[in-house]
């Protein structure tokens, strides 16, 4: 499906790897660009959406590994964020960026795979994971933290003790630690009240805190605390 | 040491972690193509979408299936031949109002 496009929207396109921002242009400029491509796919030329995908694939593949570490499924889950964005396309109101929109899409598709996963009874066990054969965007945050080892080790600690609560309570932690969002924000991703979040919170929290205390997570750590 | 603290280390360490990259643009226009395509030619053959269609099937399959439960009862009760047929007429004449008038 050939994608064309000309003008600023073609020259972002050909960027890569979560960085999308031009830094020469405002953020205005960027959603009018948005809102240009937008509204050329609801007017009917769909390969444009195409542009949308390549844009902010890299940021919803990101999300969605914090609800599955099997990269199949995760790209599965990635997949579904856009049709779902495409289908419903028409209700974007354009009052914010379209990644704000994708991210809220995107965490209703991650808990929904919980939930189901959760019916089903069924967990991927991540000793079948192997991230050896697959290629690494880069790392951000500080460089003392970036030790792949102990990233990777991590990560695959903090999903495994996220899987032992409950969808609700795993979802509003992982928003929180993950994607820094506020109980506020938390709460209109998910259309839950305030105090709702809050209780979920606190609850997930002292459950960890009971789990890491019993099994003596600490000593297990190769890094210090 | 507090768990708390602990689980913030961890949550530190799991946010630098790499992820693996990933394409699916192809993938996701073909699903997108696939989906317009299927919408296209159900609406160009009957001018409805493939839902309207399985709605438009399900009430011929309903329509049918309740025609044959009311002749079925009639000869369990032995009506006579006559009778059936004017029914059977009957719910002919009502089924082919109902599709001039587009019910």
């Amino acid at each position: 499906m050939a994608t064309t496009l000309s003008g600023s929207g073609a020259r972002r396109m050909e960027s890569r790897g979560g960085e999308f921002q031009d830094c020469s242009e405002s953020s205005s400029d960027y959603m009018n660009d948005e809102k240009e491509i937008i509204d050329s796919v609801l007017a009917g030329e769909h390969d444009l959406f195409a542009v949308l995908v390549e844009r902010y694939q890299e940021d919803i593949s990101q999300q969605m590994w914090r609800f599955s570490r099997d990269i199949m499924i995760r790209d599965e889950l990635v997949q579904e964020v856009f049709v779902e964005s495409f289908t419903g396309l028409e209700s974007f109101r354009g009052e914010s960026p379209f990644l704000h929109w994708l991210r809220v899409i995107a965490v209703r598709v991650g808990y929904r795979h919980w939930k189901n996963k959760e019916k089903q009874k069924k967990h991927v066990p991540l000793e079948d994971w192997d991230g050896a054969e697959y290629n690494w965007v880069s790392c951000p945050g500080e460089e003392d933290a970036c030790d792949p080892e102990q990233t990777e080790y991590a990560g695959k600690l903090m999903f495994s003790l996220l899987e032992r609560l409950k969808s609700e309570e795993r979802v509003v932690l992982t928003l929180m630690y993950y994607e820094k969002s506020s109980v506020a924000e938390i709460a209109q991703k998910l259309d839950w009240s305030e105090a709702m979040v809050k209780m979920r919170a606190y609850r997930a929290r002292k459950k960890l805190k009971k789990i890491i205390e019993a099994e003596d997570i600490l000593e297990k750590l190769p890094w210090t605390v | 040491m507090d768990g708390l603290k602990v689980l913030e280390s961890i949550v530190k360490k799991a946010s630098a972690e790499k992820i693996p990259s990933c394409d699916v643009t192809s993938a996701v226009m073909a699903k997108l193509m696939k989906r317009t395509t299927a919408e296209t030619t159900a609406d160009d053959l009957l001018g409805y979408t493939p839902l309207r269609v399985i709605d438009f099937s399900f009430a011929a399959a309903s329509s049918v299936a309740a025609a044959a439960a009311i002749i079925f009862a009639l000869s369990y009760y032995q009506a006579s031949s006559d009778f059936i047929s004017s029914v059977v007429y009957n719910l002919y004449s009502v089924s082919n109002f109902g599709m001039i008038s587009g019910v």
